[in-house]
């Protein structure tokens, strides 16, 4: 085995997070949870697994994620 | 009140002859111990389970918990992840709360073809998720000892003035810099281009910070794969080559999954 399976709890949560909250397709209902709402959700657990100083990083590290990989995902 | 009370969970989207034998090989329980069933239309069936009536009055409550929302998108998570090491499954974004039974089928039957061709985009597929960090100064001491390039012999830094040797050295600093982003971004490049050969497509997801990681060393890419299950062990086997050729220039990758397809189902399908 070489490569490591990520499997350090705070990163499989936020990977977890990140596909469950923002990926996914959003189906809307009659009763659909308003995505709002969603966000803010979202936002709180960032701030439980980050902290609010990486918060900073994040939005650095954001900005300067080029796409560098071929983005044929729809 | 006049908004419909949430009562149904939806989860994710089968195809109806997929879900059919549901409750044999995914015994699972979703949100608040509700069984997951299967609920056919047409040529579509939509997973779900019941919300208790005590679950769903205070369900504005409940997005303020950030603790109980965690259980509950780990819960999402569990089922999902349930049906996809069996059958095909096209996922939900967490959140998807219906009235009634009638409510999750007008849903299908309005959506019924984009909902099919998405199906059949992630079709005998699953996610894996790689992440590529990178410890620069390893790579750093990898490139000087490869090239003259980097970290140039200090004949160059004893030039005739101080102003000169001053000048000098910020020239080399920022080629040495520029040589070990050329490094990564090359190899971010090569390897998703060899991930992507065994793999039906690729999507770029957001870099994690440190305090998410962990690591002492930097997150430089973080990418989805939808890779189909008879190429699963090709495209493995590629990830540990790729390791094998780069982790002396410092780079290190990290292996995640498998997940229902969530990075490639990736759109809104509006109500009415």
């Amino acid at each position: 085995m070489k490569v490591r399976i990520g499997h350090e709890r705070n990163t499989a949560i936020a990977d977890l997070l990140d596909r469950a909250l923002s990926k996914g397709v959003v189906l809307w209902g009659e009763a659909t949870i308003s995505l709002a709402g969603v966000g803010l959700i979202y936002v709180g657990l960032k701030v439980l697994v980050a902290s609010v100083e990486t918060m900073h990083t994040m939005r650095a590290v954001h900005r300067a994620d080029a796409p560098l990989l071929d983005e044929r995902g729809a | 009140m006049s908004a419909p009370e949430p009562r149904i969970y939806a989860y994710g989207i089968v195809r109806s002859h997929d879900g059919g034998d549901l409750a044999a090989s995914v015994p699972v329980h979703g949100l608040h111990g509700g069984a997951v069933r299967a609920l056919a239309c047409g040529r579509l069936a939509a997973l779900v389970s019941d919300l208790p009536p005590q679950a769903s009055a205070p369900l504005d409550d409940v997005w303020r918990d950030p603790d109980r929302i965690k259980s509950l998108v780990l819960e999402h998570h569990r089922v999902l992840h349930g049906v996809v090491l069996e059958r095909t499954v096209l996922p939900l974004r967490f959140g998807a709360v219906f009235s009634d039974d009638d409510g999750v089928a007008t849903a299908l039957a309005m959506h019924c073809d984009a909902l099919w061709e998405a199906l059949d985009r992630v079709d005998g597929a699953r996610e894996w998720g790689v992440k590529i960090f990178c410890d620069q100064d390893v790579l750093l001491s990898h490139l000087s000892r490869d090239t003259d390039g980097v970290g140039a012999g200090p004949a160059q830094i004893n030039a005739p003035s101080a102003g000169r040797a001053f000048f000098v050295r910020r020239q080399m600093e920022h080629r040495v810099a520029q040589d070990v982003r050329d490094s990564i971004i090359r190899r971010i490049v090569e390897s998703g281009r060899l991930l992507s050969a065994a793999a039906r497509t690729a999507a770029a997801l957001r870099i994690q910070p440190p305090a998410i990681h962990g690591r002492a060393d930097e997150m430089v890419c973080n990418s989805a794969f939808l890779v189909a299950r008879e190429q699963e062990n090709r495209f493995l086997a590629v990830i540990d080559a790729l390791q094998d050729t780069s982790s002396r220039s410092g780079f290190d990758y990290e292996l995640n999954g498998p997940w229902a397809p969530c990075s490639f189902a990736h759109f809104s399908l509006g109500s009415a």
